[in-house]
């Protein structure tokens, strides 16, 4: 295997014609998303390079408190992105979501580095970043799919619950089915990605380590290893944030607020 | 704070409670100190002009929506010493809005027996799930053959489903039946029927707090609701 190839500038530039492409198409075509994808292209430079100058800082020193404090980070980042993305979102959410993102995150992040590619020291740097990364990014998108759904779902069955808590249901028994309904749906895109893998589509980290010059069948261990752990921190989340928060939709006397209408 | 009311008549009592709701000019009262008692064996109708907080008052006396002052009670005891599904299970509200889950009208009639509190001594009326033929005979009674427990609770027209409800709460023997305009969807008959099975209930020892401008019981009590104020009315 020979290792990888260098991006340089003119690289660059040119896979920034891409971009030229796509903006020139929401011109022609009126689409108006001219100004956000040259935002976001040059969002895509200045956070990858500046992560680059970043992780080869932290690979450098290895410090065990270094690493803990970047994946806190991480996960106080996950939550005020999950809290963005929900539309139909009670008040005092945060402190659900930072468990349900701490318990999963840490717990799939050092079950895979420490039990299934043993490394050593347990805080190494360039195999506990780059994994807890994919852990806490993939589990919020599940987790914010998840949550839009449960407030979503128990908004649409308003009248339903309303008559389940006249007949005496508690919370937990007049939001179970929107409770089963999100997290299905937080699952979906993890098992469809999985069912898919390999055939449809080769996904990024396989690619990059075969790119980087690693050997696909070293890659692909990764890759079962990383999707089957992002499925785990998927399920782990969406269920503890769902039935962390789905009480945020009553209030202390189990009556239905999230309507807004008390 | 003591009830007004003997305990032992006065089945639910409200104690000048308010109850302010969000309005797009800011907060607006809708039940303006309101003192209100359903005594054992009671019919009590309260009728008014639309948007006068009816039905307001029925979703505060099942605590379905919080008070900004005053006090309720259920035998005595005040609304607070109850866990509110307790108080639900036995102070059954009845609304036109309220849904079916999805299925047959058959789960629907026995959904209570699916919650907690049925299985708890402490938490409902005592009221054993009925049987097949129980079931099949009281709603012939209130649906005349037109329902029945195979139906699909998602086909249902208004009046079927205002009847089915009423009916699933009838079933849990609840202390008071708080019903909104359970007749509104009605033919005569229909509605004549659903007062008779009212009146049943209420016999037993019951009450039930009537809104709408239907039929009025001929021993039930009317009491006239107009700008969040109650008054005595008309027979």
């Amino acid at each position: 295997m020979t290792g990888a190839i260098e991006i340089g500038t003119w690289q660059l530039v040119l896979a920034t014609g891409f971009i030229v492409v796509s903006a020139g198409l929401s011109l022609a075509l009126g689409l108006g998303y001219c100004r956000s994808l040259v935002i976001a292209t040059f969002r895509t430079y200045l956070q990858l390079w500046a992560l680059g100058f970043v992780l080869r800082w932290v690979f450098s020193i290895d410090s065990a408190l270094l690493v803990l404090a970047i994946l806190a980070v991480m996960m106080i980042m996950a939550v005020f992105t999950i809290q963005g993305r929900l539309t139909n979102r009670p008040s005092g959410l945060f402190p659900s979501l930072l468990n349900a993102v701490f318990l999963s995150g840490v717990t799939v992040t050092f079950a895979v580095t420490a039990l299934i590619v043993n490394v050593e020291p347990w805080y190494a740097a360039r195999y506990v970043i780059p994994i807890g990364g994919m852990v806490i990014g993939n589990s919020m998108t599940g987790l914010a799919l998840a949550l839009e759904r449960v407030f979503g779902d128990m908004l649409k069955r308003k009248d339903e619950i309303n008559t389940l808590l006249s007949l005496g249901a508690t919370p937990l028994e007049a939001a179970l089915p929107s409770i089963r309904t999100a997290l299905k749906a937080g699952l979906i895109p993890t098992i469809n990605a999985m069912s898919a893998v390999g055939i449809v589509f080769i996904p990024g980290m396989m690619t990059g380590q075969i790119l980087a010059g690693a050997d696909p069948r070293t890659a692909a261990g990764y890759q079962i290893v990383v999707m089957l752990m992002i499925s785990a921190a998927t399920t782990l989340g969406s269920v503890i944030a769902v039935l962390t928060s789905f009480s945020r939709a009553f209030d202390k006397d189990c009556r239905f607020t999230l309507d807004g209408t008390r | 704070m003591k009830p007004p009311v003997d305990a032992k008549t006065g089945l639910l009592q409200a104690v000048n409670i308010t109850v302010e709701r969000n309005a797009e000019t800011g907060r607006r009262i809708v039940l303006d100190r309101i003192s209100l008692a359903a005594d054992r064996g009671e019919i009590v109708h309260v009728q008014g002009p639309s948007g006068t907080g009816k039905s307001t008052l029925l979703w505060a006396l099942a605590r379905m929506l919080p008070l900004d002052s005053g006090e309720i009670y259920l035998e005595g005891r005040e609304a607070g010493a109850w866990p509110a599904p307790s108080w639900r299970a036995r102070v059954a509200l009845v609304v036109q809005t309220h849904a079916m889950v999805p299925g047959t009208v058959g789960r629907n009639l026995l959904l209570p027996w699916t919650l907690k509190i049925r299985s708890r001594s402490d938490g409902a009326p005592r009221a054993l799930p009925p049987d097949e033929s129980r079931l099949r005979r009281e709603l012939d009674a209130l649906c005349q053959g037109d329902v029945s427990l195979e139906t699909d609770a998602s086909r249902l027209s208004v009046g079927q489903t205002a009847r089915v409800s009423l009916l699933r709460s009838l079933l849990t023997a609840p202390e008071c039946l708080l019903l909104d305009e359970p007749c509104a969807a009605l033919d005569p008959d229909a509605a004549d029927r659903v007062m008779a099975r009212i009146r049943e209930f209420v016999t037993d020892g019951r009450a039930a707090l009537v809104v709408g401008h239907g039929s009025v019981d001929p021993l039930g009590r009317v009491v006239r609701l107009e700008s969040g104020r109650l008054s005595e009315g008309d027979r």
